[in-house]
Formats: C-alpha cells, structure tokens, sequence
C-alpha cells in the first residue's frame, strides 16, 4: 500500500510538471466520463429504474391493451376489474389516470396535477406513506368518502410541511376533501418523467359530475394498469393469463373488446410516459457516447505512448535502479488511473450540470415534467468504474510498451542516438486511425439524425400552428355546475378573449395535435362499412368549436362546419377527414352518412383535410370531430385558440387580465408552433446532443492527429534536417508531414465509413430515416463527414508541417 | 566474483551480424576496481549493461558469485541487479521529477526494503556524502558536481557488492572529478568491488587493473 502510495505521489508530481499534457488528458477524460455519465443517467432514470420509489420495482409491470394494429391502448374501468379479479399471477392490479384540478378557491387558487387512482394503488407500488395513511378500500368505491393524499412536494410548498394538515380539509375543484396522508419524499407518481402534487380515489369523478359515471362504461378507456407480479411468478405466466382474459372479454363483450388484446410488460416498455419518448434514442445516445468515450481512450493512450517515449531516460534509470517490469508497469498505471480518476471527478461534476440539459429540450407544456435527478449514487459508483476502466484501457498499452525489456538506457551516454522505434509509433498511427474511424461514424451518426430531423421538421402538419396561442383553461367545475352552464362559462370566456386587440380567431378544442398527451379515440360504427371481424373500429378524435378548422387553417372540402346549434340540444353531428371518408366510404358522398360513436348516432356534416395528429411522420389516419359542446363534461378541459397576425405572446398581458380574478383556471399558455415541437421532441434532443457529441469526436480527432503529427515532427528533426541539406525545398517538407497525417485520416475514413453503413441501417426506428443507407442523401452526409473531417485533419497536420519547415539543417544534423 | 566466458554480441541486420562484443573471457575478483578503456564503439558501455545485467541478450557464460546468469530468466536476473549491483553514470541520471531524498529512496523501494529501514538507509547516506542540507531539492538546483554525489549516493545506498561507474566523471571539472574517484576508492577500500569505464588515464590510476577494448574484443589486460 505503502509503494502504491509513492507511486501515487510521483504520478501526480509528474502531472504537475506537465500540465499542458495534464489538463488536455483530463479535459478529454472529463468530457469522456462526462458525457457517458449523463447518457447513463438519464437512462437509469427512465429505463433502468424508472420508478426508484417502488418496492420490488422489477415485479412492477404495466398492462395495455393491444389494438389488432399493434398500437397499445389504455383499458376501461370495468375491464381493470375483470383483470385484476382474474389474473392469478398479479398479487394486484391498480388503475390510475391524471387529472388537472384546482386546489383552494379564489386568489389562493392553484392549478395541480393529480392522478385519480384505485384505492389498492399505493398497496401495489409498495409504497408507505409519511404521514397518515393511504386509501382504504371503502374509500375506492363509488359513493366513498371524499378524500385525498398530499405529495410532498405540495405538502410543502402549499402547506409549510404542517403534519396537522392530516385529517384537515382541503378544497379541490371546489368540493371539500379529507387529507388523510402524506405521500414520501421521493414518490412523484405512476407516469416516468411526470411529477404529481396529489392522488384521489378514482370514483370521486362520479360524485363530482352529477352522478354520471364515465367509469361504469367498458368503452371508455382513459385508465392506465399498474400491477405487481407475485413474488416467483415469471412474467411470461402472468402474460399468458393476461391473453387468456382478454380473449374471454372479447367473447364476452364483442361490441366493446373484439380484436383487443392485452400484454403485460415492464415499466420500461409502457407506451406512455418519458421512457416511451426518449427509449430508443437513449439507446443509441449510449451506443454514440460509448464511441466517443473510445475515442477519449485512444486520444490519452497516445497521449501517454508520447509521454512515455519522452520519458524513456526516466524509464531506463528506474530499470537501472532495480525496477522491474512489473513495478514500472504499475507506477505508469498507477498514473493513467489518476488521471482517469482526476478526468473521471471533474466529468461527474459535469454531468450533473449536462443531467439538466434534457429539461433546457423541452417544448412548453402543460404536463408535470418532472425535475431531472442528478446523477444518484449507482450512477456516481458506475461512472467512476468506468473512469477506472478507461484508465486501464488507455494507460495499460503504453504502460507495458514503455517498460518493455531492452527499453532501459544504454550505460554510457544516456541512451545516446537511443530510438524509440517502429512499435510505438505504428500504435499511434494506429490509434489515430481508430480515432478518425470513431469520428467518422459519431459526425454521420449525427448527420444522419439531423437529416432525419429536418426530413421531419419539413413535413408540414395540415394545419398552421404559426401565429397561434393555446390557453388551456381547467374545468371550471362549481359544485353542481351543469353541463349548460360550462357552456356558458366557455362561451363567456371565448367572447372575452376574442375582443382582445389583435385577436383574428379563436377556437376551442379538447385536445391539441401533436402534444406530448397522445390523442383519444372512440369506437366507431360506420353506416355502409362493414369491418372485418379483427378489426378495431377505434378512431381518433377531437371534440373543437365552431371556427376550429378555419383558425387553424385546416380546409373545409366538404359540407360544413360547427356552428351554435350544434350543441347538448342539436342533432349529433361529426366532421370527419378525407382519410375516414376514403377508408370507411370510399366512392360515396360521405355528407349525411351516419356514424354511432359516444353510444349515439350522429350525422357527418363535413370533410375535412387530413392533418398530422399524434406524430409528424405518421401515415394519415381516420379521424373524426365532434362539437365540443355537444360532449362537453365535468372535468374536462378546454383548450382555446387564440390567431393573431403577429407575435402570439404579445397576447399574453390581454389573457391574464382576462383571467385576473381567477388565474388557477389557466393551465398553461404557449406559442402553438413551440408546443407542437413535441412531436419532434426525441429528434431535436437526439440532434441537439449527437450535435455535441460530433464536435467533441471532431476536436478529439483532430488534437490526437496533431498529438502524433507533431510527435512525428519532433522525432523526425533530424532526418528532416538531412533532408533539407540534401535539397528538400520547404513545400517537399510540408508535403512530406501532411502526407503522413493524411494517409492516417484516409485510413480511418475508410474504416469508419464503412462501420458507419451499419449505423446508417441500425438508426430508423429512432429517427424516421428511411434506413436505407446508400440514397443520395445518406451520400451527401458521409461525404459531408469525408470533407469535414479532411479540412480539420489538414489544419491539424498543417501547424507541425509548418513547423518541420522552420527545422535548422545544420543544428538538426549536429544534434543528430 | 564475475567469470565471462566466450561472451558476444551482436545485431542482426537481415543476413549480417554486426558484432559489438567478441569473445570475451575476463574474471574479476571481489574486492578489485578494475577499470575499462578503450576508444569509443570499443564495446565498454554494451559490457557493462551485460555485466550490469540490463542487457540479456547476448551469448556466452555468465558467473556472478558463482552463479550461472546466462541460465536465467529475467526475473532471477532482475532480482541479482537489485541485490548487488550499484550504478553511477557519466549524466548522473537522477529523475528529475524526484528530490535528492526520493532518489535515494528509489532503489530501495525497488528492493522491498520495508519503510523505516529505508529512512534509515538514506538517513544514513546523506550524512556520509554530507548532502542532507540538500534531501529536499531536486537536481536541477544542484551543480554538477553534487548531482553525481547524489548519484554515487544512490549507487551505494543499498549496500550493493559491485558498483559500475560508466564514465562517472565525464560531465565534471577536475576538482569535483578528484573528489568522486576519492570516493571510489574510499569504497573499494571498504570492500566494493568497482568496476568503471574511463577514457581518463589518470581515473584508471586510483584501479588496480586496466582491460582495454578495441572492436569489441579484449585487446590487453594490466595491472
């Protein structure tokens, strides 16, 4: 221990004594280390472990429903209870869907989020409570007790963390609640990435809407399933009760569950939530960061290859003096692991810095994103193994070659005309051609994303989110507020905003397109089309007001819009979308066709052009809407649309008056061209930091290339000089050196391009690339990467080529 | 003490052998401070590596204290060097990134000397060679004179039979020169065997024989 720490001693002195050499290695060390631990960490927290909270969280797993498409659903009530009652393998089975409310009344009024949930909701997660308890089952049951669990986070920025708020009444969307406990610190709810204030039971939305009870429906699905396996049960049991059961649903209820299946997966793999986003990038984040930090590895390996050539005298007395193989290889290890530790300390604090950068991505909304956890201690432990694992990767080579046998000085004069030799500098050029071929594939990778991104962002979403401003407005919800009167209230609203100065349209809808929230379907009978038996009849839906299509620029081809009769009196009526009218009645007027959706029949009315819903490069897709008004119900909100012809956050001051006394009523604001970029989300992260990562293996490529180039220089004054003497003009010399650098970067070019054709096939899924590495524009990015890389190499090789022209002939040859 | 037997070496140049050592056969006893002369390319300093065991690969015998280091493996000869064999050398070469002290410590280290006994050793060197005033400095704030002090020092701190001084006073005037062939000779009388390489005539008078070399063979022995 004792001569470890004297080794640890003079490694540190020695990078003191250099420490142009030192902080270059531990600059590229820490950039390395940090990014790998950001890319890690981000992946422990939503893949890995995305609910910490969790006891046993690895028999947590989700249950979807599985439309004949493939596509995952939510599930209905009364399907969450055939589930939980008949699947023997779940030791439980909790439901659970999120809710905006308003907590308190008035000026003290606040808008939360919420998860409405079962009462054995908690029970499944394992989670236990702070303070009080946590729901009973009677308080699960329709006609229960109002009651509610505070998060921690609410619990103090609301309430100054009093635990006497146990038992007190709180008032929620203006009903009286019980709180009966307190939610731990760090339990932020079911859905990863999302942070909620508050957890109710779910039946209380029967008693705050009248008494109607969207629950009781089987066609309602808006519920999520989290259930826990029982200890021993494999997964794959419990999946297959799972088919089983909602194969005997879809005979039992063929008009609601006929085609619909079910699958039990980990909570990784749910479709919702961030994980679901940012699942497959992170994947390939990883794979890029892992290139990157081998790059770093190669950069300081050849780093410590010149330094240990330099070091050769050193190397020779200490072999002199007795040391051993063995002990030399461990005094130079011993140093790349401090510097990897040094690189590694200074990467971490980094990454707790860059851990955040993922927020800085987000487009606006109206979600409870929750903060991003610094990296946690496991993070910390595997970041600084992997330091240790990069300092044995990158210092073991040079270490061993430095203390090879016959290294030591010769006795006489130092070592005198005492040459390195091919070795380590054929492993230099060798590195550097690994480093060039890592750069390669980490700037196409990149490229290929930002080709991807634009291919995307060029898409054009069938409506014009330009000039737009959403304000999503919560449910007013008063006790005993009826259905008219919210109508009213909207209605109210909308005349309001719409006399704003600079108001040129205004719209209200349910839902907005391409959000992170994903869309809601309903089942459909379509008069005149006759599904095959396996087909889902699921379509998705807004429900808009009167003036939606003509603010959002979405063209009317057929019949007509919404207008003010088409309210709770009027006749039920839809729009639908060309894609519905060409799918369900092709060759035929859809105008005054009958559809039976929400259980009634209503008439189409108009055709309108199909747009982009839940995703820019999705396929078009059947839609259909139906008048806000007409649907309107306790506990939804609205979201109005405000066009301007200028800027729509100029339109901010007016909306605030407008909600002056009862600002919790807005749930958000936002340019909607800045909230659509959800749909981009993954690829503009995905952009933002393989940008990042491609600077980083660029700078990388070219300090190594000049590392080895200027090296070569130093080692080669000599033989320069002769040359020079024997006639060498300045140019043959520069052509010389950049010769040497050059070949090394055609090398590596070649290798990487041809390692990056398989990243160019592997990237699809992620990015919406066509993946078939070869078109044109797939071409242009690996010759874009070609050029790059060359000019930055040429500028690289270029500094100690013209070096080697400023060698004096005659002081050269008399040292040599 | 030492035995050479038939002792070469060469380089192999594709099909040519460029010999630097020809058959050598020279014995030397403990306790003699035999010097090598000869002019430069003669072989001195390759048979001094051989000697010092930092060369393995020649051929011939080797004896050292009557054991066979032609038949070793480099771990066996390793651990002979570091047992018995001190080196002082004409650049001195002290690392320059430790102090006078960590200089001395160095070789003891090597040899697993156990930490108090080694601040013994040394303690013990910087007062015979009156260098404790400088432990703490490094040898780039020492003369040239007190870096091969420094040197011998570090040659002598683990009690090795054998020194080999490899031109020990080429880098010094003749006062500091006068000074470290006192020293040598102060050692050899105390019962180190030295063996030193010189083109200085008059250092190969404080020896009590003299081999010369010439193209790598032993041209002449005198006492």
């Amino acid at each position: 221990m004792g001569q470890f720490f004297q080794d640890l001693r003079y490694g540190l002195r020695i990078l003191t004594k250099y420490p142009g050499f030192a902080a270059v290695a531990v600059l590229s060390i820490a950039l390395g280390i940090g990014v790998n631990t950001t890319v890690y960490s981000w992946i422990e927290v939503f893949l890995l472990r995305p609910m910490p909270w969790v006891a046993d969280g690895d028999r947590i797993a989700v249950l979807e429903n599985l439309a004949p498409s493939g596509e995952l659903l939510t599930s209905s009530y009364p399907d969450y209870r055939d589930y939980r009652a008949q699947v023997p393998s779940l030791a439980g089975l909790s439901a659970f869907q999120d809710q905006p409310l308003v907590l308190g009344e008035g000026r003290e009024a606040r808008r939360i989020w919420a998860e409405r949930v079962s009462a054995d909701f908690f029970d499944v997660l394992g989670v236990h409570p702070q303070a009080g308890r946590f729901f009973r089952p009677e308080e699960g049951a329709a006609g229960g007790p109002p009651v509610a669990v505070l998060g921690d986070g609410l619990w103090h920025r609301r309430f100054g963390a009093d635990p006497g708020i146990v038992g007190r009444t709180i008032v929620l969307d203006r009903h009286p609640l019980t709180v009966v406990g307190i939610a731990p610190p760090s339990f932020l709810g079911a859905t990863v990435g999302l942070a909620y204030d508050l957890w109710v039971p779910l039946p209380l939305e029967r008693q705050w809407n009248g008494g109607r009870d969207r629950l009781a429906q089987r066609s309602d699905r808006s519920l999520h399933l989290l259930g826990r396996l029982r200890a021993g049960t494999p997964l794959a049991a419990a999946q297959a009760e799972v088919r089983g059961v909602a194969q005997r649903l879809a005979r039992a209820y063929p008009d609601t569950n006929q085609g619909i299946g079910a699958t039990l997966r980990p909570v990784r793999q749910a479709s919702y939530g961030a994980q679901s986003l940012l699942g497959p990038l992170l994947a390939v984040l990883a794979g890029i960061a892992s290139l990157v930090l081998l790059m770093v590895c190669a950069n300081v390996a050849n780093l410590l290859l010149a330094r240990a050539t330099a070091r050769r005298r050193e190397l020779g007395i200490r072999a002199a003096l007795g040391g051993g193989r063995g002990r030399l290889v461990r005094q130079l290890l011993t140093e790349s692991l401090s510097l990897s530790l040094l690189g590694g300390i200074v990467g971490l604090l980094a990454a707790f810095w860059m851990t955040d950068a993922l927020s800085a991505l987000l487009p606006p909304t109206h979600l409870p994103v929750a903060a991003m956890p610094g990296p946690d201690g496991r993070v910390l432990a595997a970041s600084l193994l992997l330091s240790l694992v990069a300092g044995l990767l990158f210092g073991t080579v040079p270490a061993f070659q430095a203390a090879t046998p016959g290294l030591p000085l010769a006795l006489g004069e130092g070592g005198r005309g005492a040459s390195p030799g091919r070795r380590p500098r054929a492993l230099r050029n060798l590195l550097v051609v690994a480093e060039v071929a890592l750069a390669t594939l980490v700037l196409v990778g990149a490229g290929l994303f930002l080709r991807a991104f634009e291919r995307a962002r060029a898409i054009r979403p069938g409506f014009a989110p330009e000039h737009v401003l959403l304000v999503g407005v919560t449910d007013p919800g008063p006790a005993g507020y009826g259905r008219e009167a919210a109508q009213g209230f909207y209605q109210r609203l909308a005349e309001q905003l719409a006399a704003l100065p600079g108001v040129s349209g205004i719209a209200m809808a349910e839902k907005v397109p391409l959000g992170f929230e994903g869309g809601s379907w309903e089942e459909a009978g379509i008069e005149g089309y006759a599904p095959p038996p396996t087909e889902n009849m699921k379509i998705f839906r807004n429900l808009v007001s009167p003036g939606y299509f003509s603010v959002l620029r979405i063209p009317l081809l057929a019949g007509r819009d919404f207008g003010p009769r088409d309210d709770l009196g009027g006749a039920p009526v839809i729009v639908v979308n060309d894609t519905f009218a060409r799918r369900y009645l092709p060759g035929v007027s859809p105008l005054g066709r009958h559809v039976r959706v929400w259980g009634r029949t209503a008439t189409i009315v108009g055709v309108v052009a199909t747009a982009k819903y839940g995703r820019l490069a999705e396929a078009p897709q059947p839609y259909l809407y139906a008048p806000l008004f007409q649907h309107l119900d306790a506990g939804m909100g609205v979201v109005f649309h405000l066009r301007t012809a200028g800027d729509p956050e100029g339109l901010l001051p007016g909306v605030r008056r407008t909600f002056g006394s009862d600002p919790a009523l807005v749930g958000f604001t936002a340019p909607m061209s800045e909230y659509v970029g959800a749909a981009l989300f993954p690829e503009r992260t995905g952009v933002a930091v393989l940008g990042c990562l491609g600077a980083l293996a660029l700078v990388l490529a070219a300090l190594g290339l000049y590392g080895v180039v200027s090296y070569s220089v130093t080692e080669r004054t000599h033989e320069i000089g002769i040359r020079m003497a024997l006639g060498a003009s300045r140019e043959d010399v520069v052509l010389e050196v950049l010769g040497q650098g050059m070949r090394l970067v055609a090398a590596g070019l070649a290798f990487g391009t041809l390692a990056s054709l398989a990243l160019a096939r592997a990237l699809p899924g992620i990015s919406g690339n066509t993946g078939r590495a070869g078109s044109a524009a797939d071409w242009s990015i690996f010759a874009a990467v070609a050029v790059l890389l060359s000019g930055v190499a040429l500028a690289a090789n270029y500094l100690p080529a013209r070096r080697a022209t400023e060698v004096d002939p005659v002081a050269a040859i008399q040292r040599g | 003490m030492i035995r050479l037997q038939g002792v070469e070496k060469y380089y192999q140049n594709g099909h040519v052998k460029t010999f630097v050592l020809r058959r050598i056969n020279l014995d030397i006893e403990e306790g003699e401070f035999v010097t090598i002369m000869g002019p430069s390319g003669a072989g001195k300093s390759t048979l001094m590596s051989i000697v010092g065991m930092l060369d393995a690969t020649w051929e011939g015998e080797y004896y050292f204290l009557d054991q066979p280091v032609h038949k070793m493996k480099p771990k066996e000869r390793a651990a002979l060097n570091k047992q018995y064999i001190g080196f002082v050398f004409q650049s001195y070469h002290l690392i320059d990134s430790l102090t006078v002290y960590e200089n001395l410590d160095l070789p003891l280290s090597y040899r697993d000397v156990k930490k108090a006994q080694r601040q013994s050793l040394v303690a013990e060197a910087l007062d015979r060679f009156h260098i404790v005033g400088k432990k703490d400095l490094f040898p780039s704030q020492l003369s040239g004179g007190q870096q091969q002090l420094v040197g011998v020092a570090r040659a002598v701190v683990g009690n090795p039979k054998l020194i080999l001084a490899d031109e020990p006073t080429g880098n010094l005037h003749t006062g500091q020169a006068e000074e470290i062939m006192e020293l040598f000779k102060k050692l050899n009388e105390e019962g180190t065997t030295i063996i030193q390489v010189t083109h200085s005539e008059k250092n190969a008078t404080y020896g009590n024989r003299v081999v010369h070399l010439l193209d790598g063979w032993v041209v002449g022995q005198e006492s």
